[in-house]
């Protein structure tokens, strides 16, 4: 027995203010272990869902950028864009197509709804990319697309959403290098093939002196 | 307690009169002032107007997703919630305010409610002109309070008939038009006696009602619900039962052919037959019934209703309904409609006006229901004046078909252009200050060119464009009008009929015209061609139009056009011909057979009053700068263009600059444009194997694409850039 020990006629033990005490602390503590555990295992499912959540919105955003990158104008040339104007994707044996609003995909007995939307982007003096009607210059060769995936869980709404710019980064290079068969050849000429010709010049163009260069008849 | 009753029933009825008074008596909207109140004729102004009352509507697109190819009048089913609508004050509780809109948000299209009103799933069915493969966004509208039903399905289908009024359809024996039975409505087409407790006469009886003649478009189907009440046995193992066909003429009605045999069914069924077969053909389409014999003709008979044709493609389009928006009040100033209309409140408005004639016009605010109110005299449209400032190029073919650009100011959408009084035929109107047009065919000469706005407005440059005649054998850069030299003994020297004068940096070249045979201005180029080999004799030019050596006439001899090349040296006389910073020329050349020529009128003081002549060149002394159009190239698909680049030599003091046109046709409209869109700037590098980004805005989703290389010296005409290749990146 240690000296805090409360002894009435040699008969030791607690008084009923510490028994209070203790078992005030120890309520305290199991309600703070009981939160945690509460909240480790509703972290843990609220893991799980974004766990789930998380590679089809990836699949989905990669789907979108693949379109993007074999077919620009399908993308580019939807109508009508904006945060609020959701598409989702439809797949064939052989491309995807785009149809306007939501999927569901049912996993593990939960309903997660898919989406995606499309934005104009602007970019700035820098070249830095900035939001459309932000100011700068539209860069039509840029799209920013957003990919949204929303579940409900105890008439909670949970989502998450994956940015990406892509770009029309498919290009090819148009050459001339000779102008020497003369004016007059209106084309139109394939650009991968081209042509010796041109259009039209004034007088003192000389495209014949040094075949294959443009110069100055001084 | 009672106090509390009170209170509560002042608040009912306090509510319940701004319900009803919102609901049941519009208020028309006060406009009480606009700002700014003017702006140009040419509109744009962003304007504020204020005032009480401005109301709204309410509309929702409708996105349809079309996975097919382009369908035209087709016939499109919208379902959506009318319920909810009416509930919240928002529609009429008839649905009669209902008006679909097609993309421009000004057409009215054909609809039909089929059924459903103040549910849930209201049935509309609209016919949509085009939808095209993909996308394409239509607006369903309402909150129009004062409007009535426009809903019709004659406008909607190819064919409908449900018998509620008196037909174009004829019909046989016991057919007619019945209110014992009906699908909806109160009539339908039934086959029986009147009672419609039978269809016994005592013997073999049958009928038909056929409809009027129509065309068939490509890809349709014949849609009906049918109650038969009839003597039901299969007609395939017994011959001898009821008979409901339903067949097609293509010959007006003389032959027919079966498209449905069929027995049926006791309630209404919907059903329906493709058509596909017959598209394109003229046809009528008939329903028969045959009781075959004279036993069991004692049900109530067949019936028909709410019978249609519509498109049936082979993919179906589908629809998204989006997010209700508000449909603002539209203002009208002077009658015409501003544009970007936006509702801030019942207090505001904003908008664009459209361009008018300089006047004051009214000012009036139509709300979606109809009501209007006037401010009169609410906006003034002042005049701006239109000018024309610059052709470019300023001169081309007497055959036409140059491509140029007309600056200026306060050009209209669609203006017209006269050259020397002839309409030009492909004018594009680029920007308020830009247009562009391809030059009518006219005569040789300089004509003033003439812009026309719609409302009357014009602007004329005097002497803006110099048609010449194509000349085989080159072309001159001496000027139409400015191009004759005088000398008092063989008169008249013309500089530009050959079509072969140039004024080069270094030399001229070409040979005149004169009354004693051509003058020859440099051995490479007389009129028996380069004889330099055995004369070598020419009129050279320092660079900055300081004129020196011979000419050559085989009547007169040499002519000198600088005292210092002659044996005197300048000791008698001092002469030279120049050319001024305009190109003008000027001074004396001479001949010892005929003595002075002069290059203008101004040598002598005063004498242009009598005799205005001189040459002119559009070279300019201190440099020399040129152009280079190239041919039309074709990507082959919508591209955007990224960069261009150019290798070869680069002068000091030269320059190498490019302009870029792009269009969806290998004809144009072409306009160049530089970096910041317009024709002022160029692409211009500091050397060689440098890329410039192109501006992508200007060049985005267009097939064709031509450049324009400007090259221009060093400023003494010593050095020339030379271009070797030229590249341009772009993307598919």
């Amino acid at each position: 027995m240690g000296d805090s020990v409360f002894c009435v006629d040699d008969e030791c033990g607690q008084s009923l203010l510490e028994v209070m005490i203790a078992i005030a602390t120890g309520a305290l503590l199991l309600g703070v272990a009981t939160v945690s555990v509460n909240f480790m295992l509703r972290s843990k499912v609220v893991t799980k869902h974004h766990a789930i959540a998380a590679p089809l919105a990836q699949e989905l955003l990669d789907n979108v950028a693949s379109i993007g990158e074999a077919r620009w104008l399908v993308l580019y040339n939807i109508p009508i864009k904006g945060d609020d104007i959701l598409y989702y994707l439809t797949e064939s044996s052989t491309s995807f197509s785009i149809l306007p609003g939501s999927e569901t995909i049912i996993k593990d007995g939960i309903s997660y709804v898919r989406s995606f939307s499309i934005n104009n982007v602007s970019r700035d003096g820098m070249n830095n990319v900035i939001s459309e009607g932000g100011g700068g210059i539209n860069d039509p060769s840029t799209q920013k697309i957003t990919v949204k995936v929303s579940w409900t869980l105890s008439d909670k709404i949970s989502f998450i959403t994956l940015n990406k710019f892509i770009t029309r980064w498919k290009n090819f290079s148009f050459g001339q290098t000779d102008w020497s068969g003369g004016g007059g050849a209106i084309g139109p000429f394939r650009s991968d093939r081209g042509t010796h010709r041109y259009g039209a010049a004034s007088s003192a163009i000389d495209t014949t002196s040094n075949p294959g260069s443009i110069q100055l008849n001084l | 307690m009672n106090k509390k009753l009170l209170s509560h029933f002042i608040v009912f009825v306090i509510t319940a009169f701004i319900f009803i008074d919102s609901a049941a008596f519009a208020i028309a909207p006060i406009v009480n002032s606009v700002s700014p109140s003017s702006g140009s004729v040419r509109g744009g102004a962003q304007v504020t107007v204020k005032g009480f009352n401005f109301g709204t509507a309410y509309r929702k697109p409708i996105i349809i997703s079309n996975g097919g190819v382009q369908i035209s009048d087709y016939q499109l089913l919208v379902i959506f919630d009318t319920a909810q609508l009416i509930v919240a004050g928002k529609m009429r509780t008839d649905c009669g305010d209902v008006r679909v809109f097609d993309t421009d948000e000004t057409t009215l299209l054909n609809y039909w409610i089929e059924s459903g009103c103040n549910t849930a799933l209201t049935r509309i069915w609209v016919k949509v002109p085009v939808v095209p493969s993909g996308f394409k966004q239509i607006y369903i509208n309402y909150g129009y309070p004062a409007y009535t039903s426009l809903s019709n399905p004659q406008n909607v289908f190819i064919l409908y008939e449900d018998a509620e009024v008196a037909s174009s359809w004829t019909e046989t024996t016991l057919w007619e038009r019945k209110t014992c039975y009906a699908n909806a409505g109160s009539y339908s087409w039934g086959y029986s006696n009147a009672g419609c407790a039978d269809y016994d006469t005592g013997a073999r009886n049958f009928g038909d009602i056929i409809s009027p003649s129509f065309t068939l478009p490509f890809g349709t189907s014949l849609f009906y619900y049918d109650k038969s009440h009839t003597e039901y046995s299969g007609f395939v193992t017994n011959p001898s039962s009821d008979r409901e066909t339903i067949s097609i003429s293509t010959d007006g009605g003389d032959n027919w052919s079966q498209i449905s045999l069929y027995s049926g069914q006791w309630n209404w069924t919907s059903r329906s037959i493709s058509l596909a077969s017959y598209s394109g053909s003229n046809v009528k389409i008939r329903f028969s019934f045959d009781t075959v014999d004279r036993s069991n003709n004692n049900t109530p008979g067949w019936y028909a209703d709410t019978i249609f044709i519509r498109k049936t493609p082979a993919t179906t389009p589908s629809i998204t309904l989006g997010p209700e928006q508000i449909v603002p009040p539209k203002i009208y100033a002077g009658g015409n409609p501003l544009s970007s209309v936006f509702f801030e409140n019942q207090n505001n408005l904003t908008g664009t006006t459209p361009p008018h004639s300089a006047q004051y016009v009214d000012i009036t605010v139509v709300n979606p229901n109809g009501e209007s109110g006037t401010l009169a005299n609410g906006f003034r449209y002042i005049d701006d004046p239109l000018t024309v400032t610059v052709v470019n190029p300023n001169f081309g073919s007497t055959d036409g078909g140059t491509s140029v650009t007309i600056e200026g100011s306060n050009f209209f959408q669609t203006p017209t252009v006269k050259f020397g009084g002839v309409y030009s035929s492909d004018v594009v109107f680029v920007s308020p200050t830009m247009l562009s047009a391809i030059t009518p065919s006219h005569g040789a000469g300089i004509v003033d060119v003439l812009v026309e706005n719609p409302d009357g407005g014009s602007g004329l440059l005097v002497n803006g464009f110099r048609y010449e005649a194509p000349y085989a054998s080159g072309t001159t850069n001496i000027d139409f009008s400015n191009r004759w030299a005088w000398n008092d003994v063989i008169g008249w020297m013309d500089f530009y009929s050959t079509g072969n004068v140039n004024v080069l940096a270094g030399k001229l070249q070409g040979y005149a015209t004169s009354s004693v045979g051509y003058i020859a201005l440099h051995c490479d180029s007389s009129p028996n061609g380069n004889i330099c080999g055995s004369s070598n004799f020419g009129v050279t030019n320092d660079g900055v139009g300081n004129l020196s050596g011979w000419a050559w006439n085989d009547e007169i001899g040499w002519i000198s056009f600088d005292c210092r090349v002659t044996v005197d040296n300048c000791l008698s006389s001092v002469y030279q011909v120049t050319i001024d910073a305009n190109g003008n020329f000027g001074g004396w050349a001479w001949n010892d057979v005929v003595g002075w020529i002069s290059f203008g009128c101004g040598n002598i003081p005063g004498s242009c009053t009598n005799s205005s002549y001189k040459v002119q060149t559009s070279w300019r002394p201190g440099g020399l700068s040129a152009t280079l159009e190239s041919s039309v190239f074709d990507t082959r698909t919508s591209s955007t263009l990224n960069s261009i680049f150019w290798y070869g030599f680069l002068p000091t003091g030269g320059r190498v600059a490019f302009q870029i046109a792009s269009a969806d046709s290998p004809t144009g409209p072409w306009v160049y444009r530089g970096p910041d869109g317009t024709g002022s700037t160029f692409y211009q590098s500091a050397g060689s194997g440098i890329s410039m980004a192109i501006n992508r805005s200007y060049h985005n989703n267009y097939r064709y694409f031509k450049y324009l290389i400007l090259i221009a010296s060093d400023p003494l005409v010593i050095n020339s850039p030379r271009i070797d290749d030229v590249f341009i990146n772009w993307s598919p």
